[in-house]
């Protein structure tokens, strides 16, 4: 299973080492409207899960993403 | 590679690129920036490394109506518009009982604007035809509206496809073509629709994205020219060598039929162009017999060419290769055996292979997923192509009795010289594109640039259509000659050959003689030229050497005498070059 770090870092073109739970659009570079939507694509695509309309505008930073992750059974 | 891979791909190929590559301009009612790394990394696929460019979101009409947009800002080479029926709609009730021209009116509207905004930068104009809308409120009781949303969305994509159609040069991939392959559940995205304004997931992004690119690829590269198939396995069921011809299986309720379906497919491939050669490992009568059998569909008169021999296969697709005059790289081949394909594929590697499958019914999602047979819709001169390599092998069989000019005497061969129309653009692009022997080499003309040309007084083109007493050759030869007027430094009367190919096909019997001469005639006083020294062009390079032509140099030429045994027109026969 891919860490989500290294999902995030290879999606958004940053350094996973650079990312925690704290990261979020306000705080990484490159993290803007558009690689938010690319993100979630890749997080669907490669832990096999559907996000819905509300709990993507809910996923405002990794944190909550793991957390939406671990509620819908991805062990990461 | 997977979707995200893709993506990832795409990423890779910006950060690490240090050349520019073809502008490609995306416009769309909807946000459509998903379809990027898929359009990217199908066109460096395919040896068109691209640029892309999205427009502001959903202001098509602005960025192609305004000469200073950002769009005309990128100087596109290619400009994709993709609008959606759902957003031209957005305003007012959907169709339920009104006529359906009114819901047609935005969409003609936004083509009129793409097609002049794709003239005026001299662009490839690459339209999405719009899916019908998701959203039915009658549900199955739509279907039996005739003014329902399927009904009235339908009529409105036809009357753009014939609005797009009109116009020389335009490529047309179809959303609903798309959704119908993947379905619109997989295709159609809800969740993206309500968060960002993306309708589609990027399952549906990457099969569009692919289409375009093919498309793109289809008008620069041509398609592929010539089909070979074998026939044990592949025509028929069964080896005619042991089985005896009756013993093949061509009979309905089994695999027979779908031989037989495969060789109707055949037949179409040959009514839009393509060609059919037959390489097959056994003794000739065996085959024909075979070929006797009234089961059979396809005929040895659909046939350009065959080699039915105990030699590699690799060495009759060489030969019949050098019979057509074309090249091994527009050969396709479709062969039942791995072995013989795996031969094929090492000694010609620009053959593509594709397997006939075990279970000869296969054959439709094996051809059709290959894609690599599509091409766009003939020419009046593709459609002629087939039956014009009949009268060469006629041709030949002349040739062998007389000498070379007794031969080209005998064929009393007329060529018409002629301004092109509107509607021979798409022929005279299909020249300048898809010719590698007998062309200047160089810069290719696309079809927007050709198109702007004709309508230039600076510019003069000539489309050349020959036949002789075996037959028709179809509009072979094309030329552009480039009258530099006199305030650009050079003394009047001087001009520029700038466009000058040959169809393969045509060469060697005079006319790029002809051509030449009639050039000279266009010309006014001198006729200068550059012929490139490039791989494929010897052919051109060598007939102009014979005229004062330095390769790679800007060169004077001679002017050459009329060939004899030529006779020509130069006005239009009216029914010649309608597409």
């Amino acid at each position: 299973m891919v860490p989500l770090n290294e999902l995030i870092g290879a999606v958004i073109d940053v350094d996973p080492a650079t990312i925690n739970d704290d990261s979020s659009p306000l705080t990484v570079d490159g993290w803007d409207s558009l690689a938010h939507i690319s993100l979630i694509s890749a997080i669907e695509e490669t832990y096999s899960v559907d996000f819905t309309a509300a709990e993507m505008r809910k996923a405002s930073s990794v944190g909550e993403l793991r957390r939406l992750l671990s509620a819908k059974g991805v062990q990461l | 590679m997977t979707l995200l891979n893709t993506r990832l791909e795409w990423q890779r190929i910006v950060t690490t690129r240090r050349t520019t590559g073809l502008a490609v301009a995306l416009l769309a009612t909807f946000t459509v920036n998903p379809i990027t790394p898929y359009i990217g990394v199908a066109l460096e696929e395919a040896g068109i490394p691209a640029d892309i460019f999205v427009a502001p979101y959903d202001q098509i009409f602005q960025e192609c109506a305004d000469p200073n947009s950002d769009t005309a800002a990128q100087r596109p080479a290619v400009l994709v518009v993709w609008p959606r029926l759902e957003d031209l709609w957005a305003g007012r009730p959907y169709p339920l009982d009104d006529p359906s021209e009114g819901y047609q009116t935005d969409l003609l509207g936004m083509i009129d604007v793409a097609v002049a905004a794709a003239t005026r930068m001299v662009a490839t104009l690459v339209f999405v035809l719009p899916a019908i809308p998701e959203m039915r409120p009658l549900g199955v009781g739509d279907a039996s509206n005739p003014v329902g949303v399927f009904a009235v969305g339908a009529a409105a994509r036809e009357a753009a496809r014939a609005r797009l159609a009109a116009s020389a040069g335009v490529l047309i991939a179809d959303a609903e073509e798309v959704i119908r392959t993947i379905g619109s559940s997989r295709a159609v995205d809800w969740h993206r629709t309500a968060t960002a304004r993306i309708p589609y997931g990027e399952e549906m992004f990457a099969a569009t994205a692919r289409r375009i690119a093919h498309l793109i690829q289809l008008q620069r590269q041509g398609p592929k020219k010539v089909v070979a198939v074998d026939a044990d396995n592949t025509l028929w069921g069964g080896v005619v060598g042991e089985d005896g011809p009756e013993g093949v299986d061509l009979l309905d309720n089994g695999p027979g039929a779908a031989f037989r379906d495969f060789q109707r497919y055949l037949l179409e491939l040959r009514r839009s162009g393509c060609l059919i050669v037959l390489t097959s490992k056994n003794e000739e009568h065996d085959v024909w017999a075979g070929f006797a059998r009234r089961e059979m569909v396809l005929s040895p008169t659909d046939l350009a060419a065959w080699r039915v021999n105990w030699s590699p296969k690799s060495t009759s697709i060489r030969e019949i290769a050098e019979e057509l005059n074309l090249g091994t790289d527009s050969f396709v081949l479709i062969d039942d055996s791995a072995i013989e394909r795996s031969e094929v594929e090492e000694a010609l590697p620009h053959v593509r292979t594709v397997p006939m499958p075990e279970a000869p019914e296969d054959w439709f999602d094996t051809v059709t997923i290959y894609g690599g047979l599509d091409r766009l819709p003939p020419t009046a001169s593709d459609r002629a192509r087939a039956d014009s390599y009949e009268g060469e092998s006629r041709r030949r069989v002349v040739r062998k009795a007389m000498s070379n000019e007794e031969f080209l005497r005998s064929l009393a061969l007329h060529v018409e010289i002629a301004e092109p129309t509107l509607g021979d653009l798409a022929r005279f692009a299909q020249l300048v594109a898809k010719t590698n022997q007998f062309t200047l080499g160089g810069y290719r003309r696309t079809a927007a640039e050709l198109s702007s040309c004709i309508a230039d007084s600076r510019y003069v083109a000539r489309l050349v259509d020959a036949h002789d007493r075996f037959g028709d050759y179809g509009v072979i030869g094309a030329m552009l000659v480039d009258l530099f007027p006199p305030q650009e430094g050079l003394p009047g009367g001087i001009a520029l050959l700038d466009t000058f190919v040959l169809s393969c096909r045509a060469m060697g019997r005079g006319i790029e003689l002809a051509m030449l001469a009639a050039a000279f005639g266009l010309a006014g006083t001198e006729l200068w030229t550059i012929v490139e020294r490039g791989p494929s062009n010897t052919p051109c390079r060598d007939f102009l050497a014979g005229f004062g032509a330095e390769p790679g140099q800007l060169s004077a030429l001679r002017r050459p005498s009329w060939p004899s045994h030529i006779s020509a027109t130069t006005e239009r026969y009216a029914s010649r070059c309608q597409s």
